[in-house]
């Protein structure tokens, strides 16, 4: 049972306004590209392809790590419901990518095909981005209740590619980065830190069960 | 070639007489303490903005494509010592004292010294020149110079018979310049380029003291820089406290940081890809959103008369 003072958070309006806040950045993205478009030169400077990709990029990564920390923030201040907020997270980061990636095969490339071909062989990151992309997608897809009843312990299996994911990402952000590792670092730093909590977590769920003494709860 | 222009003509009530103009000059020195304090609305600029109306340049020979709007060619800038985003160095480059300023001429040269700006800038013409940038991320720009060509400076100290290379430094200041401060930076400080002395001879490459009819702003390198543009933008270092001649190819700071991908000569060409993406083409800034504007990259960035100081050079290996 939820702590009172936190059930508010398993309702249906708690799920809205956990929606609409981590919409916020992308409407004010959307604000921007509707002036940029009305009046070019305004909002995402004079290469807009590519603000609009790299801020599309920034945030994906920031949802992925984040869809990440709801967990770890679930169990170490003990707010198992936190969790039911997950998938929300979840979809953005997918949303963020989907767009990320768009908006690379459109404001940067124009659809030219042969360019992204090209691409692929030339630069590296954009190959360990496109495999975090496609690796989210069967995440995503699976991500309602009815795929999780019907996998049932593969479902468990099947989203700890997010960890995969989430290491892709940082190696796509990594090898772009020019004239400082700032960036990798800080990313870097906040996923080995949820890794931790995950090696900590697990190595106390073994000792637990092996001591077999039940938990005073 | 680039370097024949029509001379407009400029009708005599517009010429300064030398008296006045040596005024001028005086005013601006006395002036000096008062602009460092603050008075004008551009504080930190070595020359008063009509510094270069007054003085009066040979206005530059159009090459038929668009000249990037002065708003993005003033903030959108690679200048990491403010850092790493195209929008840092507009943000903070207004910290960076550049009154007084003061050059150090050194190495294999005749006669090596300090001299302020003023003392560089005595006696030269100063002319604009309309020239494509292209940075090695792949995109360009076209930008209205004003400068002189670097032999005019060079000459006047005289580089000694056994001088090979030119070697440029950038102004390094921690407390003004805040990308300096950063602790993962790879790249090491003070920026440092280098030119052989062939190239820094070509009349193509010019010291700018300022873009657009104006003095250069901050973010552009002001109050004195090198515009190389047959080569990558990178070459083109800002903000130059130090020219030296050497006898041996200095230490560039791209280079030193990753020399696979950038090579001491960094001309611009098509087919000598970076190992991170393709320098085939470019995109020409400013672009309009969903409408990128892909260019094909030109050889020497579209200056053929630099090809003879190559003669004979496996560009592909030489990159």
């Amino acid at each position: 049972m939820a702590k009172p003072r936190l059930a508010f958070l398993t309702t249906k309006p708690a799920k809205w306004i956990v929606g609409l806040l981590l919409a916020i950045p992308l409407l004010l993205l959307l604000i921007d590209v509707i002036i940029e478009l009305v009046n070019p030169g305004t909002r995402l400077g004079p290469s807009p392809g590519d603000a609009l990709v790299d801020r599309l990029g920034t945030w994906s990564i920031r949802f992925l790590y984040l869809t990440l920390l709801v967990s770890s923030l679930a169990r170490l201040l003990k707010v198992p419901v936190l969790v039911q907020h997950r998938r929300t997270c979840g979809l953005f980061a997918f949303s963020y990518v989907v767009l990320h990636f768009t908006a690379y095969l459109s404001a940067i490339l124009g659809f030219d095909l042969n360019t992204l071909l090209g691409d692929f062989s030339k630069r590296p990151y954009i190959i360990f981005g496109m495999i975090a992309l496609v690796l989210l997608i069967p995440m995503a897809i699976t991500s309602t209740r009815g795929w999780r009843k019907r996998l049932k312990l593969n479902w468990k299996r099947l989203h700890r590619v997010i960890y995969v994911i989430a290491v892709l990402a940082l190696i796509h952000l990594w090898l772009q980065e020019r004239s400082t590792y700032t960036d990798t670092v800080i990313y870097g730093s906040i996923l080995v830190l949820l890794f931790i909590e995950r090696i900590v977590h697990s190595l106390r769920q073994r000792r637990t069960r092996k001591n077999v003494i039940p938990s005073p709860s | 070639m680039v370097l024949i222009k029509t001379k407009k003509e400029i009708p005599s009530s517009e010429i300064t007489p030398e008296a006045v103009y040596l005024s001028r000059r005086k005013f601006i020195g006395q002036s000096s303490a008062v602009v460092a304090a603050g008075a004008l609305a551009h504080s930190s600029l070595a020359l008063p903005d009509s510094w270069i109306e007054d003085h009066g340049y040979e206005p530059g020979e159009e090459i038929g494509e668009d000249i990037t709007p002065e708003k993005h060619a003033t903030s959108f800038n690679n200048f990491f010592e403010f850092g790493t985003r195209k929008e840092d160095p507009a943000a903070h480059a207004h910290q960076m004292t550049v009154e007084p300023w003061s050059i150090e001429i050194k190495g294999r040269v005749e006669k090596p010294g300090k001299l302020s700006l003023e003392d560089v800038l005595k006696d030269i013409d100063l002319e604009e020149r309309i020239y494509r940038l292209r940075c090695v991320e792949a995109w360009s720009m076209v930008i209205p110079w004003i400068g002189f060509p670097v032999k005019r400076v060079l000459d006047k100290y005289k580089p000694l018979s056994d001088a090979k290379y030119v070697k440029f430094t950038t102004l390094l200041r921690k407390d003004e310049m805040p990308g300096t401060k950063n602790l993962l930076s790879s790249i090491e400080y003070p920026y440092v380029e280098g030119l052989r002395l062939a190239e820094a001879h070509h009349p193509l490459a010019i010291f700018a003291i300022g873009m657009y009819g104006k003095v250069l702003p901050n973010q552009n390198g002001a109050p004195f820089r090198l515009v190389v543009p047959w080569k990558y933008g990178f070459k083109s270092i800002k903000s130059i406290v130090k020219i030296e001649l050497t006898k041996r190819q200095p230490r560039t700071t791209w280079n030193r940081s990753a020399p696979h991908e950038y090579g001491f000569y960094a001309n611009v060409n098509p087919e000598v890809d970076h190992p991170r993406w393709s320098q085939a083409n470019e995109r020409r800034l400013p672009e309009r959103l969903f409408a990128p504007k892909r260019i094909k990259t030109k050889m020497f960035n579209g200056y053929d008369e630099v090809a003879s100081l190559y003669e004979g050079m496996d560009l592909k290996k030489k990159f």
